[in-house]
């Protein structure tokens, strides 16, 4: 409980900040809808999970490049956002510690504010796609994206941990662009990507995002299970190194 | 350069060193993103509308990273040295042996980081001049410099500075270069524009147009100008 009302008492500060919440809000409009209308306006074609196997469809180019701008805006936002936080919370966890706060409630603290940056920059980014086209499964289309804010957002908040304020930089201006701009997107890797590029933790949200907006079904359960196992690992690693750290202190 | 912005340089060098894991992303995160993005992104340009092949496309990734890298530390070194600059100048130091110190550190960072990028791309794909792409890599890496020093002295925080950053370069490498086969007057605007041009003519044949050098050039100590300007007024 007393996470919860830590976290909002410091979502507020962020929320206080107009030109964050302007970016936050400029950055994923200009990016998708630049994104739609700068696209050849032709059929491409991809390969989805449809009827238990992995089969070739036609979709509409700007559609595709629409789609597949949702889940890169989510990963690069959310994972700078985690970093960010992780910066302030190096600040301010020291003293909040000094007051009393336990290292557990100071590290559900920041897992609950990381997430839910993550996912509301997931679904800003799905709500601008759907001014431009409509994804047929938006729930799953929504959900598959917040997968990926998760993931990335805790990846951001780790890479501060480990590399540092600049290191941690560099590492989410590129990481996500390979990850999700490169190795998963249907539009720079035609056909099926080789195995190693499904390790990565863009895989699975990805691929439920392309499905559930291009076939109305997001039933590939080996890319739900992907994406639902790297979130869930990097929340709980992420949980245990804040928890760790915030008692050190 | 004289002796106080030497000693400052030098002071923030080792800073900058004593931090082995930003040295070595540094250098490793170049190659990476050219081996990564360069074979997928001549069929992303037939997406957008561009025409470009895979040799282009390494050269531009080239660009890209040192542009990204440059700017980014420009950004945050400046960013987080803006307390210490003021005390230095309070304690005695001239303004301008600051501004010369910074600007030496923010060229150094952007030929490190086209060096890194260039070489990767010299040794896996056959160029046809190499020296015009490292100079317009140098020259795109510098002019990011130069945003990311400005935008230190106009921003606040990390993380708007890091959502700014980003917006730029995605529109600039996206929208406004080769890859998305833009024309007419407005992509003239964005700084890596003709840099971008640049290093596709260097990457197919040597031909390369000395109006594009001379428009990077202008660009380019137009942003320094800016920067210049942006710390001057910060430090007054």
């Amino acid at each position: 409980m007393i996470a919860l009302e830590l976290s909002l008492v410091l979502a507020r500060q962020y929320l206080r900040n107009a030109l964050l919440v302007s970016l936050l809000i400029i950055v994923p409009t200009v990016f998708i809808s630049t994104s739609y209308y700068t696209t050849r306006a032709t059929d491409i074609e991809i390969i989805v999970t449809m009827a238990g196997g992995r089969r070739p469809i036609d979709v509409w180019m700007p559609d595709l490049h629409g789609a597949i701008m949702v889940p890169i805006v989510t990963a690069f936002l959310a994972g700078i956002a985690g970093l960010f936080v992780m910066l302030d919370a190096s600040r301010a966890d020291g003293r909040l510690a000094i007051a009393g706060v336990s290292p557990r409630t100071l590290a559900a603290t920041r897992v609950l504010l990381i997430s839910s940056i993550s996912a509301g920059v997931a679904f800003l980014a799905a709500g601008v796609t759907m001014i431009h086209s409509r994804p047929e499964d938006i729930a799953v289309f929504t959900f598959a994206n917040v997968l990926v804010g998760l993931s990335d957002g805790f990846i951001g908040a780790l890479a501060f941990l480990a590399a540092g304020r600049l290191g941690g930089a560099y590492l989410m201006l590129f990481v996500p662009m390979i990850d999700i701009g490169i190795f998963q997107d249907p539009m720079m890797i035609s056909g099926e990507p080789p195995a190693w590029m499904k390790w990565w933790p863009g895989f699975g949200g990805t691929r439920l995002a392309i499905d559930a907006a291009f076939t109305g079904r997001g039933d590939d359960w080996a890319a739900l299970a992907a994406a639902v196992l790297w979130a869930a690992a990097l929340t709980m690693v992420a949980l245990e190194t804040f928890t760790r750290r915030a008692g050190l202190r | 350069m004289g002796p106080a912005s030497l000693a400052l340089l030098r002071a923030a060098g080792k800073q900058y060193a004593r931090q082995p894991t930003n040295v070595v992303l540094f250098v490793i995160l170049p190659p990476l993103f050219v081996l990564a993005l360069g074979a997928a992104m001549s069929t992303f340009s037939d997406v957008l509308g561009g025409n470009l092949t895979e040799r282009t496309s390494t050269a531009l990734a080239a660009l890209w990273a040192a542009a990204l890298l440059s700017g980014s530390a420009s950004f945050f070194i400046v960013s987080a040295s803006r307390r210490a600059d003021e005390r230095l100048v309070i304690a005695g130091m001239q303004r301008g042996a600051v501004e010369v110190a910074h600007a030496a550190a923010a060229t150094i960072m952007a030929s490190a980081a086209g060096t890194t990028g260039f070489a990767i791309v010299v040794m896996t794909t056959d160029i046809a001049s190499p020296i015009h792409l490292l100079a317009a890599v140098v020259v795109g890496a510098t002019a990011y410099a130069a945003v990311g020093v400005a935008l230190a002295f106009v921003i606040r925080g990390d993380l708007e500075g890091s959502f700014v950053i980003i917006l730029v370069f995605m529109f600039d490498a996206f929208i406004a270069g080769p890859l998305g086969g833009a024309d007419g007057f407005w992509p003239n605007l964005f700084p890596l524009h003709h840099p971008s041009e640049l290093v596709v003519d260097a990457a197919l044949n040597a031909d390369v147009s000395a109006a594009r050098y001379l428009w990077s050039a202008g660009y380019t100590l137009l942003l320094i100008g800016v920067a210049a300007a942006a710390h001057k007024r910060r430090l007054a």
